[in-house]
């Protein structure tokens, strides 16, 4: 099957806003009528920028259709393993309204984002243009890109799967709220419970008997310092943090 | 342009095929100004009556001696309709008996569809003529048309009530106009063929009434023959033929009717209902429940506030049950009514399948009501929202036909009702077209939609032109079901030719005469002009407003015996094309495209089929959405 991929290579804007990362696309494209392939669009995030983990996720979105329920819209992550569908044939159901073919209103310009009160599949209505509008939840959440470093090239597909109706990709930023994670857990550092060893968030007895079971060695879990050996300033630092971990 | 023309049979969707996927009903609404013209109220039973200037009997009653037409300035003609008429012998005697008439055969095309009449002209010279008829043998059975051309001489018959009710009374009232009342009957047979036949009681010398009653649901025609007298004293018959659709009554009110706001701040009405006859009502039975707000503005005037209506599926497997309605709060906005003051008048639950009334309720009735807020955004006109909304609620749906081409945008063309050939010139349209072809149905205007939108779900939208029927059962897929039809865009949504909106006489006459020859496709109530006016007054004025229609008739060439079919023209009123009168095929609210001479119902007939003006497709073509 010949299919037509159209990557637009990183002519990208970038900014940073704080703990936010952002990375916007540039320029429209038409969307290939009738071709799961659709056009992808790389949005690069420098591996050295940053040693973080992602906590949540939103695209700004904006695409000019008449058949908005032909599109599917897909985030994935770097590594290629996880992704999500931010729009998958938008209130395609096989009885009921909008139906079979999904909704049939124009256009999106839409903020998708997990905290947003209604979703893309409850607002579809006639006569309504942009008929996605304003803060919307994905039709999948973001939650799987939450706990990942942001460094890489993440890929948003645009597709139309349903020939005869054509449109266009405008625009669309990524947008990920992001912490310090140094140690690369993937939990913020902030979040991170020095002194809890065996992991369960209680720094307690059971810790300490895996530390004073170490002691002296260059045992990575218990030397809490960093210092290369297990000794009474680690025994400080989790003495400091005893009990639930906060 | 991509040229697609594709057809999709639906032969084999007979009436039994529902089990489709569930399809979604609308909630429906209307402003005050539907309310306070009448345009979603019951109609009242008198504006819907039967007028005829003729007379329709069995050949008994001209053997025993019915046998002489003193003609009047206007139409006359003699016919026979019987199963093999060309059999039988009819002549017409003039004045001293010098002087025969032949009879000739005709179609008797929308009257006695597939037959033939022998028919017989009254010389526009004779002034009193003799029937002469010879039936092939003693068990031939026909019926004689007479039209004696005095066409101010109209019997008008009409009943008390549209609550066609197994064991409910109803009364037939009768009038004559332009003559006296000399005896009249009314005969009433049942769908399995008895007759039970009642003298009508004169009220004054013009007006009488009589009192019938049905024992069994199903199709029941009423026929009236009235003899009266002129102001020449000269004796003359005239018959009404009326179909009526008799019911269970399956549903009953029971109980308060209750109003609160959902979550989603919309005001949820529960109708409380008893289903009778638990187990016996189908599955796939619908009502459509409809009532009218009203409610009290600041200074304490009682103003109209919305209409809603639903349709709703009986649940047959519980006697008790709740028929769900729903108002946008936004109503009480605009009519700025206090939510404490709301009253629900006009409270009605029809059969969706010729829309009899189950329940009629025009006064107040009980309510409760919970706490309602009027919402804080104010809007200055009415979005499309309001009109027509989301239930959530499914009702079964058609089975599923698939088509060659799906996907796309169409402009769907329909026949109407029980034809076998597609009346559209097919090639007068281009583009992405489709055709409805369900050959020889006889379906209510509810089923018709519901095929329209079994169809439409291989499409992403559609347009819908239709033929006869096919425009009503277009309006009625719009008013109460999500279908394609909602997402056409383009300039004409519904477009309609030779539709009766009001409904046809024949639709009567074909069902007294189908009793007897068992010939076309059977009755259909929502043709007659009660059934017509039942089901028309839930098509609110914004779904009229997205409807195009057209009429037309036979071309009048003044001095000559004008028709569109020789038969049908003398039980309708002129102007007409054979099967609908123009009065008939008017739209309130609607677009009316315009009426054409020279043009006529169907083939057969004696001007050309409608719906092979190549101008007008033309334009139905570049003016339907899509």
């Amino acid at each position: 099957m010949k299919y037509l991929l159209l990557i637009i290579v990183s002519a990208l804007a970038s900014q940073s806003a704080g703990d936010e990362i952002v990375r916007c696309t540039s320029g429209t494209a038409n969307i290939p009528d009738g071709s799961s392939a659709g056009v992808v669009f790389p949005f690069q995030v420098a591996e050295g920028e940053t040693d973080q983990v992602i906590l949540a996720a939103r695209v700004d979105l904006e695409i000019e259709h008449p058949w908005i329920g032909d599109i599917v819209v897909r985030l994935t992550a770097p590594d290629g393993s996880v992704s999500t569908e931010l729009l998958s044939r938008t209130g395609t159901v096989p009885a009921g309204f909008p139906g079979p073919f999904g909704c049939g209103g124009n256009d999106v310009l839409v903020v998708l984002e997990d905290s947003a009160a209604s979703s893309v599949e409850e607002v579809c209505a006639i006569g309504v243009q942009p008929v996605l509008a304003g803060s919307l939840r994905p039709y999948q959440s973001f939650a799987p890109f939450v706990g990942l470093n942001p460094a890489g090239t993440w890929t948003l597909q645009v597709s139309d799967r349903q020939p005869g109706d054509v449109g266009q990709f405008i625009s669309a930023c990524l947008r990920f709220e992001v912490a310090e994670d140094c140690n690369g857990d993937g939990v913020p550092d902030e979040c991170t419970c020095i002194g809890d060893i065996n992991g369960d968030q209680v720094i307690n007895g059971a810790d300490l008997a895996e530390l004073l079971g170490v002691w002296g060695s260059a045992s990575e879990s218990a030397d809490l310092d960093g210092s290369g050996s297990v000794d009474g300033s680690d025994l400080t630092l989790m003495l400091a943090g005893w009990g639930v971990c906060s | 342009m991509k040229m697609m023309i594709s057809q999709c049979v639906l032969a084999l969707v007979a009436a039994t095929s529902f089990a489709g996927p569930p399809v979604e009903v609308k909630d429906i609404a209307a402003p005050p100004e539907d309310i306070l013209s009448g345009r979603v109220r019951m109609p009242d039973p008198s504006t819907c009556a039967a007028t005829s200037c003729t007379a329709l009997l069995p050949l008994e009653h001209v053997t025993a001696g019915e046998r002489r037409i003193v003609r009047g300035d206007g139409k006359a003609l003699v016919a026979l309709l019987a199963d093999h008429p060309e059999d039988w012998n009819l002549t017409l005697e003039v004045g001293s008996g010098e002087r025969f008439i032949q009879s000739e055969l005709h179609d008797a095309g929308p009257v006695l569809p597939g037959a033939l009449a022998r028919v017989a002209l009254v010389d526009p010279q004779a002034t009193e003529v003799e029937i002469q008829v010879t039936p092939p043998d003693a068990e031939a059975v026909g019926w004689m048309l007479l039209a004696d051309g005095q066409e101010d001489i109209k019997l008008r018959t009409h009943f008390d009530t549209h609550s066609f009710l197994v064991g409910a009374p109803v009364i037939v009232r009768t009038e004559v106009v332009g003559a006296d009342l000399l005896e009249a009957e009314v005969t009433l047979r049942s769908p399995t063929g008895v007759t039970t036949t009642r003298t009508v009681t004169q009220n004054n010398s013009r007006r009488g009434s009589a009192l019938l009653q049905a024992d069994t649901p199903g199709n029941w025609t009423v026929q009236t023959i009235a003899r009266v007298r002129d102001a020449s004293g000269q004796e003359r018959l005239r018959t009404t033929q009326q179909l009526i659709q008799v019911e269970r009554p399956e549903v009953v009110l029971n109980g308060v009717v209750s109003l609160e706001q959902s979550d989603q701040g919309l005001i949820e009405l529960s109708v409380p209902v008893t289903v009778l006859g638990v187990g016996e009502v189908a599955e796939t039975r619908r009502v459509a429940v409809g009532c009218e707000i009203w409610g009290r503005t600041t200074d304490g005037s009682e103003v109209p506030v919305c209409w809603v209506a639903r349709m709703n599926s009986l649940q047959s497997n519980s006697g008790a049950g709740v028929l769900g309605l729903r108002c946008d709060p936004r109503w009480l906005d605009l009519a700025q009514v206090e939510p404490d003051t709301l009253m629900i008048r006009e409270l009605r639950i029809q059969d969706a399948e010729g829309f009899v009334p189950f329940v009629y309720e025009p006064e107040p009735v009980s309510i409760v009501t919970g706490s309602i807020q009027t919402p804080k955004v104010k809007i200055s006109e009415i979005p499309k929202d309001m009109l027509a909304g989301r239930s959530g609620n499914m009702v079964e749906g058609m089975e599923s036909v698939n088509t060659l081409s799906a996907g796309g945008h169409v402009m769907l063309i329909s026949h109407g009702y029980c034809t076998d050939i597609f009346p559209w010139t097919t090639s007068d349209f281009s583009g992405d077209v489709e055709l409805f072809i369900d050959f020889d149905q006889n379906v209510s205007h509810d089923t018709f939609a519901l095929r329209f939108e079994s169809l439409g779900r291989n499409f992403k939208s559609m347009g819908i032109t239709g033929h006869s029927q096919g425009g009503n059962a277009a309006a009625h897929l719009y008013t109460f079901y999500w279908s394609s039809l909602d997402w056409a865009t383009g300039n004409r949504r519904i477009q309609g030719v030779g539709v009766p909106w009001l409904g046809t006489a024949l639709a009567s006459d074909v069902a007294v005469l189908g009793e007897i020859f068992g010939v076309g496709c059977g009755s259909n109530f929502d043709l007659t002009y009660d059934g017509s006016a039942l089901w028309i007054s839930w098509i609110p004025t914004w779904v009229r407003q997205e409807t195009w229609y057209w009429t037309t008739s036979f071309e009048d060439f003044t001095f000559w015996y004008d028709y569109c079919q020789i038969v049908s023209d003398v039980l309708l009123s002129d102007p007409d094309d054979g099967v609908i009168e123009r009065w008939a095929g008017q739209l309130e609210g609607g677009n009316n495209g315009g009426h054409k001479e020279a043009w006529c119902h169907t083939r057969s007939m004696r001007d050309p089929p409608q719906c092979t003006d190549g101008s007008r497709n033309s334009e139905l073509n570049t003016e339907s959405a899509r």
